[in-house]
């Protein structure tokens, strides 16, 4: 009864194209679902660098600094980590710290030619030293990135380092008092020691 | 081309055996009322087969497996009707099919117990073969057009045509087809996912619900195939991906205490995506995306002694 009724409508039928249409797909059906085409692609953006440069912005937005400094912009001064700087001129660069517009500035070499608020840098040994001493006394937030196998280095009010995969950091209140720094409760609270 | 003469032939047997009831059926009798029905399933008057033979399924006719055929193949036809009128997965659709499968079966059981199998096991087959591929149709068709929260619609799909299958050849196996299903619902979650603005705040439950489907989605094609290398390294890369799109979606409004747990959040998405990245590693080692993976991962990690290893097993792999 089956094959009969298949066989005997007329090849015009539109219910006839329509189940043939399906039949199609159908056998097409099992083909089409093999193979996951298209997969996902590997994000790969930096996400230490990322995760530093949203610490800076709330070093810059939760700690305060001298009268003095609240004149022109706010500036993030980096040495070291290109896609960090970039990473937060694309990010932050529109955002203000009270009434001073942010503004980065990128370190080519180690010695910091204007000032800066907050200098962030990767450099170690003499390179770090260098780039230290040229801050002297100013009122400037010196940030390292150091492991835990080194000192955080004298100067250095700021130390980025890695605790349970996590990155964290220290602070130098010492330093941070002796640069005029007025470091906030928040950043004071959530500083690690080792 | 003898097997399809075979097939004719046995066709024409089968027609022939179902006419002889024909004959010799007396007026009134239910082989006559059953006939009467196969003339109006024949005319395509399935509505009228259906009044004829459907009272007496529960009783007099309730082991004949003719009676159950023909009411399986009116629903069936009432499914194609509808199925032409709406779509194959409208309320109509649906029910008539689900139900002309259900009638097949009992008639395709019958059959196979009765004194003289075969004939009404091959018209049985032929239709309820159709029907499966009406269910395999669908699902993919349900991937294709893959909407939120769709998925338990096209397992459902799935599931039917498997059981269907199951009883047609019950020798044969489904669970590639089933593996490929679940890695295609992952993808088109994940396509949802990526389609959703992440600095929408309101949408965040969504954006959650849509990326535990992604998961569960890997995992149970992980379950399935212990040795499906791309439902790992996919499964690995959504889970380090979505750990990047939570650090992405820190901005000027992010409290310090937000920072932080959004942290945690990464770190713990990071090494979830480790073990599924060495699972697959492990199962093709020069693979370069997997070594990509590993280093990228590592990295997020800041495991930068395991992050160079890959680093350099994948310089070796691209020379």
């Amino acid at each position: 009864m089956h094959k009969a009724e298949i066989r005997n409508w007329p090849r015009t039928n539109p219910v006839w194209v329509f189940l043939a249409g399906i039949a199609i797909v159908a056998g097409l059906g099992l083909a089409w679902i093999q193979g996951d085409q298209g997969g996902p692609k590997l994000d790969s953006a930096d996400t230490i660098a990322i995760t530093k440069a949203s610490f800076l912005f709330q070093f810059a937005r939760s700690n305060d600094w001298p009268e003095e400094t609240k004149e022109g912009n706010f500036k993030i001064g980096i040495h070291g980590n290109r896609i960090l700087f970039d990473f937060l001129v694309e990010k932050y660069s529109s955002q203000s710290i009270g009434s001073q517009m942010l503004e980065m500035v990128w370190y080519e070499d180690a010695e910091m030619t204007e000032f800066a608020h907050i200098l962030y840098s990767e450099a170690e040994g003499d390179d770090l030293a260098v780039l230290i001493k040229s801050t002297g006394n100013q009122p400037v937030m010196v940030v390292t990135s150091l492991n835990e196998a080194l000192k955080m280095p004298k100067g250095a009010v700021m130390n980025f380092l890695v605790q349970s995969s996590k990155i964290r950091y220290e602070l130098d209140m010492d330093n941070a008092v002796l640069r005029g720094l007025i470091v906030g409760n928040r950043i004071m609270s959530w500083a690690v020691t080792r | 081309m003898s097997m399809h003469i075979l097939n004719r032939g046995l066709s024409f047997f089968g027609l022939a055996l179902l006419l002889s009831v024909v004959v010799i059926a007396q007026p009134g009798s239910t082989a006559n009322l059953i006939d009467e029905a196969i003339s109006f399933a024949e005319a395509g008057a399935y509505d009228d087969a259906l009044k004829m033979i459907e009272p007496h399924l529960e009783n007099d006719a309730k082991n004949d497996a003719r009676a159950w055929y023909v009411a399986g193949y009116a629903h069936k036809g009432r499914y194609k009707d509808s199925a032409f009128l709406h779509s194959s997965t409208s309320k109509t659709a649906s029910a008539e099919r689900s139900i002309a499968v259900i009638q097949l079966m009992k008639a395709y059981e019958l059959d196979k117990n009765s004194a003289f199998p075969g004939v009404i096991s091959e018209l049985v087959e032929e239709a309820l073969d159709y029907l499966s591929k009406t269910y395999m149709n669908d699902a993919v068709k349900g991937v294709h057009g893959f909407q939120m929260g769709m998925d338990g619609e096209v397992l459902k799909y799935f599931t039917e045509f498997v059981k269907i299958k199951n009883v047609l050849s019950p020798d044969e196996n489904w669970v590639r087809e089933e593996v490929e299903l679940e890695k295609n619902l992952a993808k088109a979650n994940r396509i949802l996912l990526e389609s959703i603005d992440l600095n929408n705040t309101s949408r965040t439950q969504k954006q959650a619900a849509l990326f535990e489907k992604v998961v569960s989605h890997y995992l149970r094609a992980i379950e399935l195939d212990g040795r499906d290398y791309t439902a790992r390294y996919n499964l690995a890369i959504n889970l380090y991906n979505r750990g990047v799109s939570e650090l992405r979606s820190i901005d000027h409004t992010t409290s310090m205490f937000e920072l932080m747990e959004i942290q945690d959040i990464c770190v713990l998405l990071f090494q979830e995506a480790l073990e599924p990245m060495l699972a697959a590693h492990n199962m093709e080692r020069t693979r370069k995306e997997t070594l990509k993976g590993l280093m990228t991962i590592y990295r997020a990690l800041s495991q930068n002694e395991e992050s160079e290893k890959y680093k350099s097993l994948l310089e070796e792999a691209i020379k």
